[in-house]
């Protein structure tokens, strides 16, 4: 009896043993060693994506934007006739994946890692250092990296949050002078609070009143308490670092409860999410920044994809539809390809890109607009942001019109000095 | 007359051979080759990739031995170890980065500042028990995350940024993927050793002892309240050792990586590899930690080839799936399906 019990564990065990080594051998054949090149002339870019987690909206706009861009431009011959291999490899927003991915890039060969989210930038950016591979994350938060001195292979390569909320702030100004006072809604990690701080910092530069800050916890489901905190603020315009569902969330909730109230957004909130979820008449009026022109403006690099998926037959990619979140991995793929003809500028078409080259080429990058993207980026090699201006949209008819072009705010406060 | 590989009719004459670490000359030989292969064959052979992935899984399975400790031995459950983590990284890094502190001074200091910090919620272990008992633990992990995020002048900023300056000793570096390797193993083998012992000692005998019942314990003259505190003390210092760990490993911290998903990371690990087993932790580290690399790099070995966006989610259900069958095939973990191969291999050619 005992023996026979005995005996069905040891198959059982040995059959799940067995399975899981069979399961490991197969896997472990990627490898491909360290001085081995797994994609030969091909230059290789990795992508550190997020399309699981808190932020997975961001991570499926810009990877689907990233990947489309790439095939495209492979498509069309490549840059200066060498093809650009894409190589994503999913993080969840968590950094020990995020390291495990980093490292895997770098076996690869890869010259330079575009990285979704400011927690994973951030972890990055030692390694990055180490391994003399450049990081780029345009759109996220952390001032600090936009010192390239301090952080030689860290490139933030366009306008942060706290420059996008100075921006909006600089907007309001503009069309409605000084005699207003501003309250702010932040996300409770660190690129929200941060957005915040740039907003009260460019008030007070402004001479104008800061009606208070009201914090979203990172994962609440219901906001009905912000919401009143945020109306109990009394200020004239509310601007906001929520994403996603708790920015429909908070702007139904301010709907509701002061629906003459002019909110603003950051450019995680400016999609169609917010359209859809909040409703039209909701969102009619609501207002926001971006650091690229949003496709809907149908700006030359969206313009050269449609041509491409008309001639190759492919259905254009329906995230598309959600502006910004597509729109801003645009950007980062177009400043991408002008890194890489940089680089191919430096050692010839045919010579070998390095991640040392990238990081030379983006320092050389001046007055770039991306195909009509971004606003003009000059990347020096203190200053590794480059271009802190945004555009500004404002929801009419239920759709995104662009009523302010390339607007820069004060300067930002605790930003170090690059000039 | 020295047994080379059964364990069966052995019998202890005296207590010193009873608390033996090496048991038999086969124990003797398995610790001797596990630790060949790990310090002298992996940092020799292995490709920087693999010694990256390696470092984590060695921090994952510090954090997953101090927290099977806890739960595994003590029978207290946790969902705040994260936060333990955090509280000894950050006060690591804040030594050596503010105050000047050298590394040798500030990793003991956060290990205790971390274990002292959990006692706050060990205290509630004395009047509520499993679930209740987890969302008192969960409480820690709400307030680090306040803390971490609210007073900046601690953390420095809302980003809470501290880098943690690189250990360099003779030929040592930990910035290298190989000296950041040897780091976490030795730091992990100390702990394996530290943690072996305390469960042949008067101490972890009464942690499993109320563990077990805790009413008998105390009738026993075993103090509950002492030994779960002693528990939450040890588990949650080699937390903060691995909090300080990764530290070293990314050459900073930040407010967003201790989350909650961490807390429950590390119980998933300790419940695939195996409650209260050492080597369990370690597997479950590693099953954890690996389980998305191996699946990621299944589908091509297999000739499936999907975009990203579908991969991606196709893969979290692949995770989701194999842990789910795991736990039903083989509830008492990784280091169960090991003692099931094993026993059978001890009673061999016999079935009983």
């Amino acid at each position: 009896m005992i023996g026979e019990v005995v005996k069905r564990k040891f198959s059982k065990s040995v059959s799940l043993a067995l399975g899981l080594a069979l399961f490991v051998t197969a896997c472990g054949g990627g490898d491909g060693g360290d001085g081995e090149s797994a994609s030969g002339e091909d230059i290789v870019i990795g992508v550190a994506g997020a399309r699981v987690g808190p932020i997975a909206n961001v991570g499926e706009g810009v990877g689907e934007a990233v990947t489309d861009w790439f095939e495209m431009v492979n498509a069309n011959g490549g840059i200066n006739g060498r093809m650009v291999k894409i190589e994503e490899i999913e993080t969840k927003y968590e950094v020990p994946p995020a390291l495990e991915a980093f490292a895997r890039f770098q076996q690869s060969k890869a010259v330079l890692v575009a990285v979704e989210g400011t927690a994973t930038s951030d972890a990055l950016t030692p390694v990055s250092e180490q391994s003399k591979i450049p990081i780029m994350f345009p759109g996220q938060g952390n001032l600090e990296t936009v010192d390239g001195e301090a952080f030689p292979y860290a490139f933030p390569a366009g306008p942060l949050y706290a420059h996008q909320a100075t921006a909006m702030v600089q907007h309001e100004v503009d069309q409605s002078g000084t005699d207003i006072s501003i309250g702010c809604v932040a996300w409770e990690p660190p690129p929200g609070r941060e957005y915040c701080t740039g907003v009260k910092n460019a008030a007070e530069e402004l001479g104008v009143e800061f009606a208070g800050e009201v914090v979203i916890p990172a994962a609440a489901a219901d906001l009905d308490a912000q919401v009143r905190d945020a109306v109990a603020l009394d200020a004239d315009v509310v601007l906001h670092a929520a994403i996603f569902g708790q920015a429909v969330l908070l702007l139904k909730g301010l709907c509701d409860q002061a629906p003459d109230l002019p909110v603003g957004a950051w450019h995680w909130a400016i999609t169609q999410n917010e359209i859809n979820g909040a409703g039209a008449e909701c969102m009619e009026g609501k207002f926001g920044t971006s650091m690229s022109t949003l496709p809907s403006d149908e700006p030359e690099a969206v313009q050269m994809l449609r041509d491409y998926w008309e001639e190759s037959g492919t259905d254009p990619n329906p995230v598309l539809e959600q502006n910004s979140l597509y729109g801003n991995g645009l950007y980062i793929a177009t400043v991408i390809e002008e890194g890489i003809r940089q680089a191919l500028e430096i050692v010839g078409d045919d010579g070998e890109v390095t991640g040392e080259v990238m990081k030379q080429a983006l320092e050389s990058i001046e007055d770039y607009d991306g195909y009509g993207v971004t606003c003009p980026i000059t990347i020096t090699e203190k200053d590794h942001s480059g271009n802190r201006a945004v555009n500004i949209y404002e929801i009419n008819d239920g759709s995104w019109d662009r009523v302010g072009e390339c607007v820069t705010g004060p300067a930002v406060t605790d930003e170090p000095e690059v000039s | 007359m020295a047994l080379i590989a059964m364990e069966t009719g052995r019998f202890h004459e005296n207590y010193a051979e009873e608390i033996a670490v090496y048991g038999t000359p086969y124990r003797r030989m398995w610790i001797l080759a596990v630790l060949a292969v790990t310090f002298v064959i992996v940092p020799l052979v292995a490709s920087p990739y693999w010694l990256v992935v390696s470092t984590l899984v060695g921090i994952a399975a510090v954090g997953a031995t101090g927290l099977n400790v806890l739960v595994g031995y003590a029978g207290q459950i946790s969902l705040g170890h994260a936060a333990f983590a955090a509280v000894g990284a950050y006060t690591s890094g804040l030594l050596v980065s503010r105050a000047e502190a050298p590394f040798w001074v500030a990793i003991p200091v956060a290990m205790v500042a971390a274990g002292v910090f959990s006692l706050i919620f060990g205290l509630a272990s004395l009047r509520v028990k499993g679930l209740y008992l987890a969302i008192a633990t969960l409480a820690a992990q709400y307030i680090v995350q306040w803390i971490l995020t609210s007073w900046t002048w601690i953390t420095g900023g809302f980003q809470g940024i501290v880098i943690f300056e690189p250990i360099q000793i003779g030929p040592f570096d930990s910035t290298t993927p190989t000296g950041k390797y040897l780091m976490v193993f030795i730091t992990l083998a100390l702990v394996v050793v530290f943690v072996e012992n305390l469960m042949r000692s008067r101490s972890g005998r009464a942690m499993i002892a109320v563990r077990d019942q805790d009413i008998a314990a105390a009738g026993s003259a075993v103090s509950p309240l002492r030994y779960k505190l002693l528990a939450f003390f040890i588990s949650s210092a080699i937390a903060g050792l691995s909090g300080v760990l990764y530290g070293y490993n990314a050459g900073l911290v930040s407010t967003e990586v201790f989350t909650l998903t961490l807390s429950v990371q590390y119980l998933a690990m300790i419940l695939v590899g195996g409650l209260g087993s050492i080597p369990g932790s370690i597997l479950g580290a590693g099953f954890i930690t690996m389980l998305p690399i191996w699946l990621r790099d299944l589908l091509p070995a297999v000739g499936i080839e999907l975009s990203a966006s579908v991969e991606v989610h196709l893969l979290t259900l692949l995770f989701g799936v194999a842990i789910l069958l795991f736990l039903i095939l083989e509830p008492r973990g990784l280091y169960g399906l090991f003692r099931n191969i094993k026993d059978y291999f001890r009673m061999w050619p016999f079935s009983y």
